[in-house]
């Protein structure tokens, strides 16, 4: 109603008692855009923004430490991304990152919740420690596992020996380090699956269940055959969700590897914050960041399509 | 299918043994903080006995609590402005039906997707050039952005649970769109809005890399105020295990506070569980 003070008042009275319901209506039409300029707005400073800057600044030499050459460089930032190898080294970390930790976190974190789907004793206090791993701060748990892997005496060592077993080197070779941030991530991440799928297995309804029941099929076979393929749209989620968070992990491995021992755990994301943030080179960051836009918009569009169609039938 | 007696012992075999396995670096946390002062350097992870001695170190220097007042403040502003933008979006969304409806919520989602260094970069220049590089200000606005989607689908999938007819009523009685929001839909939404003010809270507390990168030298929040900590006791673990444990304490109880919801927020509604 504040709107109608800001507005001159009609000359004609008759008329203006016939159009107080249409104005109504009109106000009324419009709150829909008025409510949703706001987050449009912010919208536009979160994606667009970013977007022109970074096409801006990978098309120019952006040097932080070389502050006063800013000429046009299109091909030199591109070129210094790809060539050298370590584009393709980090393309090749990520993707075995992401694909051995959805893996494994898709199977475990579907058998927990095997265990957890009919009622069971103590479920409330399984499911309040199942959400302490993806809940609280990261940078302070991957701190935690830091000292654990930590070679020289450090509690995953101090274990194996005291059972005999032989002690190894964890983060700080090269061979082991992106196996012990992939545990970190099983670790993390493996009851948010959990979770989720969880949620869908108690929804699902009883009548498969029964004629698979009548046809005498086993747990197994029912497991497969018939939870299995209803929870489909639900493992696509998970796998949409965790493939991209994976893709963007970063306090786990700032913390734990800062990207080494040499470059043996430097992701795409990590060698974006390199090229940006310790080489102070925002025309090639900002390259990559392109580059890696790409990369996301292939690998999820298939996805996010099938999720799409799903909604709409 | 009915859980027989030897399958519900399997089950909680499986269970008690993964749960184990999962809490346990979170008590080595606590046990590590809790260990007493070591003599002849003995080691903190074996040492017997509890004190709260490395509470008090880490309590004697005034960084982390100063590091906790800014996550706080930063987490109560970025929470309060993300409710007051995604509340009226999300309630447009779920209860109206207009052209490009989808569209919109398409490019809500597609923020979720976005490395945090692709909006880093650009944001790092933005800030240095209107000077809010290191300051509350520019943090509280990152944190904003961080939450956005995941308040919107969250409090989308709330609204969507609203019964029509209680809707309709209102508009029958003659009050508009924002009337309705405010005395009709979040009266009876209270827990659901209080759930996803929890969430945001929870993100920005936890968030690094913006903390990180457009902060960390005079404004510094609880996880970069840890990590410098980490950086001068690189070998007394038992203080940083104190402080790590002062970190995620508040969390770990508004985890379980808001513990039916957080399904649904990091599903961004895709799961009403």
């Amino acid at each position: 109603m504040s709107l109608e003070a800001n507005r001159p008042a009609s000359r004609y009275a008759a008329e203006r008692a016939d159009a107080v319901p249409r104005r109504r209506m009109t106000l009324d039409s419009v709150a829909p855009g008025l409510m949703l300029a706001p987050i449009i707005l912010v919208l536009a400073a979160l994606t667009l923004y970013p977007f022109l800057a970074n096409v801006w600044y990978s098309l120019h030499a952006r040097d932080l430490t070389q502050p006063f050459d800013t000429g046009f460089n299109a091909p030199r930032n591109f070129e210094a991304v790809f060539e050298g190898g370590s584009f393709l080294n980090s393309l090749f970390i990520t993707v075995k990152f992401v694909a051995i930790s959805l893996v494994i976190e898709l199977v475990l974190g579907f058998l927990v919740a095997l265990a957890l789907w009919k009622p069971i004793f103590g479920s409330r206090i399984y499911s309040t420690i199942l959400i302490l791993p993806f809940g609280l701060t990261p940078v302070a748990l991957a701190l935690a596992w830091r000292l654990l892997f930590n070679p020289a005496g450090g509690g995953i060592n101090l274990m194996l020996a005291h059972f005999g077993l032989p002690t190894l080197d964890w983060t700080a070779s090269p061979e082991l380090a992106l196996p012990s941030l992939i545990i970190v991530d099983v670790w993390q991440w493996t009851p948010f699956v959990t979770l989720i799928l969880l949620a869908g297995l108690v929804a699902l309804p009883n009548e498969p269940f029964e004629a698979a029941a009548v046809e005498g099929a086993g747990y197994w076979t029912t497991v497969l055959q018939v939870a299995l393929p209803m929870l489909r749209p639900l493992v696509l989620v998970v796998i949409l969700f965790r493939g991209i968070d994976l893709f963007r992990t970063f306090d786990t491995f700032w913390v734990i590897t800062g990207g080494g021992p040499g470059n043996a755990t430097e992701t795409l994301n990590m060698l974006l914050y390199r090229l940006g943030f310790q080489n102070l080179n925002f025309g090639q960051a900002s390259a990559l960041a392109l580059t890696m836009l790409v990369i996301i918009i292939v690998a999820t569009r298939p996805l996010i399509r099938r999720l799409v169609a799903r909604r709409d039938r | 299918m009915n859980p027989t007696r030897r399958s519900n012992w399997i089950r909680t075999i499986v269970l008690v043994l993964f749960c184990a396995i999962w809490v346990a670096p979170i008590l080595y946390i606590v046990r590590v903080a809790l260990t007493p002062p070591l003599v002849n350097g003995a080691d903190a992870q074996t040492a017997l006995g509890i004190s709260l001695d490395n509470f008090r170190t880490v309590f004697a220097k005034p960084d982390l609590l100063h590091a906790l007042l800014n996550s706080t403040i930063i987490g109560v502003a970025s929470t309060i402005l993300i409710l007051l933008i995604a509340v009226p979006a999300a309630f447009v969304c779920a209860t109206r039906e207009f052209p490009g409806r989808e569209s919109i919520e398409a490019w809500i989602l597609s923020t979720r997707m976005l490395p945090a260094f692709v909006v880093v970069l650009p944001y790092f220049m933005l800030f240095r050039s209107v000077h809010l590089l290191d300051t509350l200000q520019g943090l509280i606005i990152m944190h904003v952005i961080v939450s956005l989607a995941l308040a919107f689908f969250m409090l989308r999938s709330f609204f969507s649970e609203l019964p029509r007819e209680v809707l309709e009523a209102s508009t029958m009685e003659g009050a508009g769109l924002f009337r309705t929001l405010v005395s009709v839909a979040l009266p009876q939404m209270r827990a659901g809005v209080a759930a996803t003010g929890i969430m945001v809270f929870i993100f920005s507390w936890n968030e690094l890399a913006f903390a990180f990168t457009l902060a960390g030298g005079a404004v510094k929040t609880g996880p970069v105020a840890i990590l410098s900590f980490m950086a001068f006791q690189s070998v007394q673990i038992a203080p940083l295990m104190a402080a790590a444990s002062v970190l995620v304490a508040p969390i770990a109880i508004l985890l379980i506070v808001a513990q039916k919801s957080l399904i649904r927020g990091l599903s961004f509604g895709a799961v009403k569980a």
